[in-house]
């Protein structure tokens, strides 16, 4: 479910990253020494930001067979999901860069923890202008599930979905301001989880009741 | 945004939406909770399917409407509901009384 223009940029992207590690291995005496400040760590680390976005591209790409409806439908999601992916593949790629431009021994005195912060912050306020959004989509339904809900169903769901986004980026700015470093990846896990847990328990909820009619 | 504004400026706009919040519902089951003429309810109808807050569904002579309101907008139906915007301050303070 990602439209043409937003799939070349993110593949042209996942490139850049690539290859960017690539030569920076090339150049390393020992893969498994990249220099990262005083330290080393092993230089796969390098294609960790590349292969996490072609992961989400994967799963957007995915979710876009399981649903069915209208071309405009569909185009208008096309549309949404745009925003989000590139300004995380752009996150992605400057972290690849700084990762690359440290292990020169460029920017170490950047303060790696401000960057990660920023990082959060942004994808947050990204999940909050989408998040706003969802409401607004044209309803579509699975393609493979058998159960048809109603359009209050569809449209009961996109509204719950548009606060748990909002309440999910919000939770991420938080995250960005008060969680120390070393703990923000686990508490975005879990918040990930957590967001994703309630959509799908509302979902269902909604799904048993009766649709309520005019 | 501006549409939005204008929409939720007008409490029988904002009761249309709060009365949608709860289930989908057609013209005339709308037009039952208020004391106004079919063809203004039609006008605030109009006015808040051109701000993109509500969708209507035709099926044979039936008009059915649904909410349609992004988080922000919700958000803002709750603030002026809560402020009180568009109401005539004399039924503002009535309102406040009444709450107390």
């Amino acid at each position: 479910m990602i439209n043409r223009k937003t799939l070349g940029a993110l593949v042209l992207l996942v490139l850049v990253m690539t290859a960017a590690a690539v030569w920076r291995l090339s150049h390393l005496f020992d893969w498994a020494h990249l220099p990262v400040g005083a330290g080393t760590r092993s230089g796969l680390y390098l294609f960790v930001p590349p292969l996490a976005m072609l992961l989400v591209i994967v799963v957007f790409q995915a979710s876009g067979w399981l649903i069915a409806g209208p071309q405009e439908a569909l185009e208008a999601r096309r549309r949404w999901s745009a925003p989000v992916l590139i300004g995380s593949a752009l996150i992605l790629t400057v972290c690849t860069v700084i990762m690359i431009a440290r292990s020169l021994g460029y920017g170490l005195g950047l303060n790696v923890s401000a960057v990660a912060r920023a990082a959060v912050g942004i994808v947050g306020m990204l999940i909050i202008v989408q998040g706003n959004r969802v409401a607004k989509l044209p309803a579509v339904n699975s393609r493979i599930s058998g159960v048809r809900p109603t359009p209050w169903q569809l449209s009961s769901t996109q509204r719950f979905v548009g606060w748990v986004c909002v309440g999910m980026g919000l939770s991420m700015l938080i995250a960005a301001a008060l969680v120390p470093v070393p703990l923000m990846a686990p508490v975005i896990v879990t918040i990930s989880f957590a967001t994703m847990a309630t959509i799908v328990w509302h979902s269902r909820k909604v799904l048993r009741e009766a649709s309520p009619h005019a | 945004m501006n549409l939005v504004f204008k929409a939720l400026s007008d409490p029988t706009r904002r009761q249309i939406l709060q009365l949608l919040r709860k289930k989908p519902m057609n013209a005339g089951t709308i037009a039952e909770h208020f004391p106004v003429a079919k063809s203004t309810l039609s006008a605030h109808f109009a006015i808040l399917r051109e701000a993109d807050l509500i969708e209507a569904s035709k099926s044979g002579t039936v008009i059915t409407y649904m909410l349609k309101a992004s988080v922000l907008e919700e958000a803002l139906l709750a603030f002026a509901e809560t402020v009180g915007i568009g109401i005539p301050k004399q039924q503002t303070i009535f309102r406040k009384a009444k709450a107390r």
